[in-house]
């Protein structure tokens, strides 16, 4: 087993039910934010928008040691 | 015995004194329903077209729905309506609270409010007691100060009020009606009208529960929504509206600098959840709601900001924060503050700040036109001096009170370019080259560029609970934000008619139900036994009454449009090169008024499209003044 990487994960809005504050999870070296998705058990169309380490992401984008990733419901009205 | 709705309207005429009351009949609720579709039935069939928006001769119609005042969640809403001052067109606002409901306890789903008083008055409805009482003594005051005298001198201190302020008596063209102080009917200058009645408030007290067919049937749904709103409402519930900041800011889309960047330096600090962490002092809520999404924010520093006035939602902070350039968001609530107390429609004033800041900082105004002022983005003092001049219709607030497109034409030099506007209303802070389907929605809706009845294609880019709601119309699967094809446009038919009909049952948009839950909670109401489809149709009937209201008005397919800045592509950031595709809107237009029923060409309602939805009464409007869609596009 290779060395794990650590990634912190804030939610934000709807997805908060989840968890509420910061958390910080092991992942394998080169995993994707699929796989921290896959992981959290965060059913598909919940996440609309993600940010690794405050830049618009998609699901395909590699982690690093230490990043950050936020998650957010789709964009709606208001 | 009628059961959801009271079966009853108000009609008061202020030139004369006459107080009458109507009963329709319940075909007549059936159909139309109330909020949009009845002012849609009373403008059309009572005003004669061309009135003077603020004459006597225009009407205000203040509308609940059937479901208003109906013990479950989002039954607080009623509509207001009337030929819009700022567009010349259909004027209608929706808004939350505890007026309507109050409104049908009394006994009534609506007021016709005609003619205009001699001087200020105010009306008084308590059950089947109605009275026109002095208001002389009222002009002048904010709406905070208002509701607390009127609540005094009736010694009702439960009275509920729908009022405006200062900036509706000074005949601001985007002057709002405010339920209380923390509830507006902001858009399309419905405040401006009721200023030009010389009426400063209706305030209502009615003491008998609306009857119910099926009470358990209404409790039972009021219980789910107990249950599941932390599921399902979460973010609504902890940071309000303005929780969209940060991710519209990543995506792009955040309206910066009167529309001409995306992405704002300050977004995370006048985010929702920036307000939870710093001025938030409060949740508040519309009758029946347990989600409480509306805020209360109370600061002292830099700015005095009183919690009487709520506290800013996600179109207040991006029209007086974002898009002015301002990063501070206890201006940001000071700022809703000043529009609750003085009745102005935050979006419309946002964007005349915004405009008139672009034109200063273009040389088109300069220090002499603002009275020494440096009107730039991001100046949050000059953003709040500007709200209180136009308010007050002072200095540069006096052009400014007009609106943008009045203002850039008085401006002259090009500032048409700066003056983000549909029909003459102001554009709301949501960004149509990210969201393609929103842009179409400005373009056709009657009230000129409007938010709510419109589609946020991003919910619909993804599994999840609104394409669920989209499947249940038969929407096979998810589009993308930047799909403006004929797929696109039915889903964009199809939300609408049922937004339109939310507008006129008196339902807030925001609620957890799915569709058949709605049609159980009209039947438990009622005692009918309608369908989703039939409740479509009086959405789509609404739509139409105000098309034809339009057309009959002088409005032609040329009016839909977009400003065009749209066209052009952001420079930078994550929407760097997109942009609004004309010839697409164009084939997204056609394609509209041709899946509307309506003459491709021209966008006007066929004879066959109104006698289908039972209204060719309506048909006979057009023929009447010869309105035959000769302007095509």
């Amino acid at each position: 087993m290779g060395r794990q990487m650590e990634t912190r994960v804030r939610l934000s809005g709807d997805l908060c039910k989840y968890f509420e504050e910061e958390r910080r999870f092991q992942l394998e070296p080169q995993a994707t934010i699929g796989d921290l998705l896959d992981r959290l058990g965060i059913a598909e169309g919940e996440v609309g928008v993600i940010a690794l380490n405050g830049v618009l992401a998609t699901r395909s984008a590699e982690l690093q040691e230490g990043d950050e990733v936020q998650l957010f419901p789709p964009i709606g009205g208001g | 015995m009628p059961c959801g709705y009271a079966g009853r309207i108000l009609r008061v005429n202020l030139s004369t004194g006459t107080i009458t009351v109507e009963e329709p009949g319940e075909e007549f609720y059936r159909t139309y329903f109330g909020g949009s579709g009845l002012i849609g039935y009373y403008l059309l069939k009572e005003l004669r077209p061309g009135v003077e928006p603020l004459g006597p001769e225009n009407k205000l119609i203040f509308a609940c729905g059937v479901n208003t005042g109906v013990p479950t969640s989002g039954s607080g809403r009623n509509a207001i309506g009337a030929k819009s001052p700022l567009t010349g067109a259909f004027g209608e606002s929706d808004v939350g609270g505890f007026w309507g409901a109050e409104l049908k306890r009394a006994g009534y789903d609506a007021v016709i409010v005609e003619g205009q008083a001699a001087k200020p008055v105010y009306l008084r409805v308590r059950d089947k007691e109605v009275q026109v009482r002095e208001a002389s003594h009222l002009w002048g005051t904010t709406t905070g100060q208002c509701q607390e005298m009127i609540r005094g001198e009736l010694g009702e201190k439960a009275a509920r009020l729908a009022l405006i302020g200062p900036a509706g008596e000074k005949l601001v063209r985007y002057a709002c009606v405010l339920n209380g102080t923390r509830h507006a009917a902001g858009r399309t200058g419905l405040g401006a009208v009721m200023g030009s009645k010389n009426l400063k408030a209706v305030a209502v007290h009615g003491s008998r529960p609306v009857e119910l067919a099926d009470p358990q049937g209404v409790r039972a749904k009021a219980q789910w929504v107990a249950g599941v709103y932390m599921q399902s409402s979460r973010g609504l519930h902890d940071n309000g509206t303005a929780n969209m900041v940060p991710r519209l800011n990543l995506n792009g889309a955040l309206p910066t600098r009167n529309f001409q960047h995306g992405s704002f330096g300050g977004a995370e600090k006048i985010s929702g959840e920036a307000m939870t962490k710093t001025i938030l002092v409060g949740r508040t809520t519309c009758y029946g709601c347990p989600i409480r999404c509306k805020r209360v924010v109370e600061a002292s520093e830099p700015y005095p900001v009183d919690p009487l006035y709520g506290g800013p939602q996600y179109e207040t902070v991006a029209a007086l924060g974002s898009n002015c350039g301002v990063d501070d968001l206890v201006a940001v609530a000071k700022g809703n503050e000043l529009c609750n107390a003085y009745g102005l429609d935050t979006i419309s004033t946002g964007s005349c700040i915004a405009f008139a800041t672009e034109c200063f900082e273009n040389g088109l105004l300069t220090k002499q036109d603002t009275d020494g002022l440096e009107l730039t983005f991001g100046n949050a003092p000059a953003m709040l001096h500007m709200v209180e001049m136009i308010a007050q219709r002072r200095g540069l607030g006096r052009l400014l009170g007009e609106g943008v497109m009045r203002a850039a034409k008085q401006i002259g030099r090009g500032a048409e370019r700066y003056a983000m506007h549909i029909k003459g209303q102001e554009v709301p802070m949501h960004e149509p080259r990210l969201k393609q389907g929103m842009g179409l929605g400005y373009a056709v809706s009657p009230t000129g560029a409007e938010h709510v009845l419109n589609i946020h294609d991003t919910l619909y880019a993804q599994e999840g609970g609104p394409l669920d709601r989209a499947k249940a119309l038969g929407i096979p699967g998810p589009l993308a934000p930047s799909d403006l094809g004929p797929e696109k446009v039915r889903l964009f038919i199809y939300l609408t008619h049922w937004e339109s009909f939310l507008n006129c049952l008196g339902m807030c948009q925001m609620q957890p139900y799915d569709l058949q839950q709605v049609v159980e909670i009209v039947n438990a109401a009622t005692g009918w036994n309608t369908t989703v489809w039939e409740l479509l149709k009086v959405g789509e009937r609404a739509l139409n009454l105000s098309r034809v209201f339009n057309a009959r008005e002088g409005l032609t397919a040329t009016d839909d449009y977009l400003p065009a800045r749209f066209f052009a592509p952001f420079q930078s950031g994550p929407l760097a090169g997109v942009a609004v595709d004309q010839a697409r809107l164009e084939a997204a237009l056609r394609t509209y008024y041709a899946m509307m029923g309506w003459d491709q060409g021209s966008g006007l309602p066929t004879v066959g499209k109104l006698q289908e939805l039972g209204i060719a009464w309506a048909a006979d409007e057009l023929s009447q003044h010869s309105i035959s869609g000769s302007n095509e596009r």
